[in-house]
């Protein structure tokens, strides 16, 4: 009953909005028109641009990321656990905070500034530097979780015979290739779906153009619609990539073992690379403070103003999907651990609602939620949680199951044949015994529908608006100084969170 | 080539897991280990790899010092060892050839040479012809028959057994037994069995330390273990043993 619900519910905000979708394509009066729109050559361009985009990103991430996640997870560079954690700290905020940042810092008026580097910024090349760097966080942290999963009697029957630098090579790495492929899947996804770094820096994207037939002068929603076939046909291909190439594999080997593995000594080296890595996330944090420096030009003063009650709705809408995101997660998580009945095709469902660019999803909620019977949820927080829920209930289902996965399912059956019924069973059993990776999972749903732009911008109701939404809407016409703020108040709201949860976190971990 | 660990003692923060051990095996000698579980086997076996410096104590292989009290001084892959593991620890990225050889790649054999080798390894354990297949695909046996290969293909000085037998059925078990009898009276590889075991691990050696809550409890002859020992654990594998003919 419990299980029904849960997949009732996963399926009604993720799969019901793609049939609503092509329901309301195959329906529409003017279908030859919308067929010409999708051939015409300007668009095709603009698609091939905008997957150039995405794929020279996940590039960029993986040349960063899979170095670091080397060095970070498996080496004894100086203060690895707090340079990893700064590291990451840029993959929880909106992508465009950051470019706003590196704006503040090369954009023509700035103290860095010139013509050639706002050239650089304002380009293509830009877009994919700011992108690759704030998602190279990802291929980091699977890196990390992919070298911790190889089991240790593995890397020992290879460091008999071989020295560490081979063995990484030949042994670890391949290993963990199927969590460095998931991340580049998610990378290559997350980058599709960008709406606010291009628009920021004036770079023409396929998502934008859907946009735009939304949110302007240009409305036009039967356009939009037919305009999200294509990236529809991806966000398939990654599905498809994700089951062929990854699969299961991509969460069992995300099961991080019982104890930390011995790092590699660095030897000589390790001073200068640990000062090369610093250095290097250091620069990745530049933009955060160049905000907090340009709001401190009176920025400040008037934030309340400016923000309204955006932080409120942030935390509303935060807390509330990744509450949902987690419960539905601890039901096909543990089922997903389990390989039961239905668990790999919600699993895959879920994977999808992820993949698919964030366009797609929220005209697809558009479609299923915008009618007169179903005026409560589309007018309210209602349809904005569910938004969040359909495209991260992954984070709640892959936490869970890759924490229940590890434990032995013989607890489960041990309590099931004590008498203990479902719910007793998660409640008594599974829950607490995972309770890290509960709390891990709520924060992980958390920060990201914190951050979330992409998904939300095209359907929240009037009035509803998050903060991220609010600094996108003002980046236009608002004064630098108030956007810097609140920029900065968003980056504070994020490191509240993740404070917060980490120290529970941590905690938890001591008891 | 001999193997000495003088007076080695092994600690994980404050916990003593070995104290003060002290055994020698000479060249070509098989030396059984025995314990009971969290008496210290592993860490033996992880000092004698070089994974784990000794907290107190030396190691020396072959008369070369190489730990040292807190100090590892020649790794793991210089130390020209092979262990077998209790899960085989076979790479499930490689095929059965790409096991066998990825060690003598890393020792500098050339790739042709290595092939070589390696397919006279596998014919010389019953698995001619399986190069190319997947270490996923074969039964049981045939894994096991690879993680013997993989380790005695690199012609090592010092062979370790982690429990290798411990997981596998009784027929199974005595064919490998056959079979490293058969392959260690061939060489004069040292070899140091772990197991808990003792009526197994007597038919490959015919001495015997045990391991007793860290300390070394008994040295010497299977045939020598005194029925009145002071160490309970000696006194069961005396009397396991005597049982067994």
């Amino acid at each position: 009953m419990v299980f029904a619900l849960a997949a009732l519910c996963l399926l009604s905000v993720a799969l019901l909005p793609l049939l609503a979708l092509l329901a309301q394509l195959l329906g529409s009066a003017r279908l030859p028109q919308l067929a010409a729109l999708l051939g015409s050559l300007r668009l095709l361009d603009l698609l091939a641009r905008s997957l150039g985009l995405a794929l020279a990103t996940t590039a960029l991430a993986l040349l960063v990321g899979v170095p670091l996640g080397v060095l970070l997870g498996r080496t004894d560079v100086r203060g690895r656990h707090l340079v990893f954690w700064l590291h990451a700290f840029p993959l929880f905020l909106p992508p465009f905070l950051v470019a706003l940042g590196w704006f503040q810092l090369l954009g023509r008026d700035a103290p860095w500034g010139s013509a050639l580097g706002a050239r650089l910024l304002f380009s293509p090349i830009g877009v994919v530097l700011v992108q690759g760097l704030v998602f190279s966080p990802v291929v980091t942290s699977l890196t990390v979780l992919g070298l911790r999963g190889v089991d240790p009697s593995l890397e020992d029957a290879a460091r008999v015979v071989a020295p560490p630098g081979r063995v990484m090579r030949r042994v670890l790495l391949p290993l963990a290739r199927p969590a460095i492929a998931f991340a580049a899947l998610v990378v290559f996804a997350l980058s599709l779906s960008e709406l606010g770094v291009p628009s920021l820096l004036r770079v023409r994207t396929y998502p934008a153009a859907v946009f735009t037939r939304l949110a302007s002068a240009r409305y036009a929603p039967g356009e939009a619609v037919a305009l999200v076939l294509p990236l529809l046909a991806v966000a398939l291909l990654l599905l498809w990539l994700e089951r062929r190439v990854i699969g299961r594999r991509s969460f069992a080997s995300l099961g991080a073992r019982g104890t930390a593995p011995r790092p590699l000594a660095l030897g000589r080296a390790r001073e200068l690379v640990s000062l090369g890595v610093w250095a290097f996330v250091a620069l990745g944090l530049l933009p955060l403070a160049a905000l907090a420096w340009e709001a401190r030009r009176g920025g400040l003063a008037a934030i309340e103003q400016w923000a309204g009650a955006s932080p409120w709705q942030s935390l509303v809408v935060g807390a509330l999907s990744a509450s949902v995101i987690t419960a539905l997660g601890l039901v096909l998580g543990t089922r997903l651990a389990r390989r039961q009945r239905w668990s790999a095709s919600l699993d895959a469902l879920s994977v999808l609602a992820f993949v698919m660019p964030a366009a797609v999803l929220s005209l697809g909620l558009v479609a299923t939620f915008h009618h007169r019977a179903t005026h409560f949820v589309y007018a309210t927080t209602a349809i904005m949680v569910l938004g969040m829920v359909a495209r991260y209930s992954i984070f709640g289902v892959r936490t869970l199951a890759a924490s229940v996965s590890q434990s032995p399912p013989e607890l489960e059956q041990a309590a099931a044949v004590a008498g203990a019924g479902y719910l007793r069973r998660m409640l008594r059993v599974v829950l607490p015994m995972h309770a890290r990776a509960v709390l891990a999972a709520w924060l992980l749903a958390m920060v990201f529908t914190l951050r979330d732009l992409d998904t939300l911008v095209s359907f929240y109701p009037p009035g509803r608006e998050t903060l991220p939404i609010r600094i996108f809407t003002l980046e236009a016409n608002g004064p630098a100084p108030a956007l810097a703020a609140l920029a900065t108040l968003h980056v504070a709201l994020t490191a509240g969170v993740l404070a917060l949860g980490g120290a529970l976190l941590w905690s938890w971990r001591r008891r | 080539m001999r193997v000495s660990l003088e007076n080695v003692s092994v600690s994980y923060g404050a916990e003593p897991v070995l104290e003060g051990v002290t055994l020698a095996l000479a060249a070509g000698e098989v030396l059984a280990i025995l314990g009971a579980s969290g008496s210290g086997k592993s860490s033996l076996l992880r000092v004698v790899m070089g994974f784990v410096p000794p907290t107190g104590g030396r190691v020396l292989l072959g008369g070369e010092l190489v730990s040292d009290a807190g100090r590892v001084l020649r790794p793991p892959e210089e130390r020209n060892l092979a262990v077998v593991f209790q899960d085989l620890a076979l790479w499930p990225h490689l095929d059965v050839q790409g096991n066998l050889a990825f060690g003598l790649r890393a020792k500098g054999v050339a790739r042709d040479d290595a092939r070589r080798r390696s397919d006279d390894m596998l014919a010389r354990v019953g698995l001619g012809g399986m190069q190319r297949r997947s270490v996923g695909e074969l039964s049981g046996g045939e894994r096991q028959r690879v993680a013997i290969a993989r380790a005695l293909v690199l012609e090592p000085d010092v062979v370790l057994l982690d429990e290798p037998l411990s997981n596998v059925d009784i027929r199974l078990q005595d064919e490998l037994l056959e079979l490293f009898a058969a392959l260690f009276g061939e060489r004069e590889s040292s070899v140091l069995h772990v197991s808990h075991d003792p009526v197994t691990a007597r038919r490959l050696a015919s001495r015997v330390a045990i391991l007793d809550q860290g300390h070394l409890a008994y040295l010497g002859e299977f045939s020598a273990i005194d029925p009145e020992h002071e160490s309970p654990f000696v006194r069961l594998v005396g009397r396991l043993v005597q049982a067994s003919g």
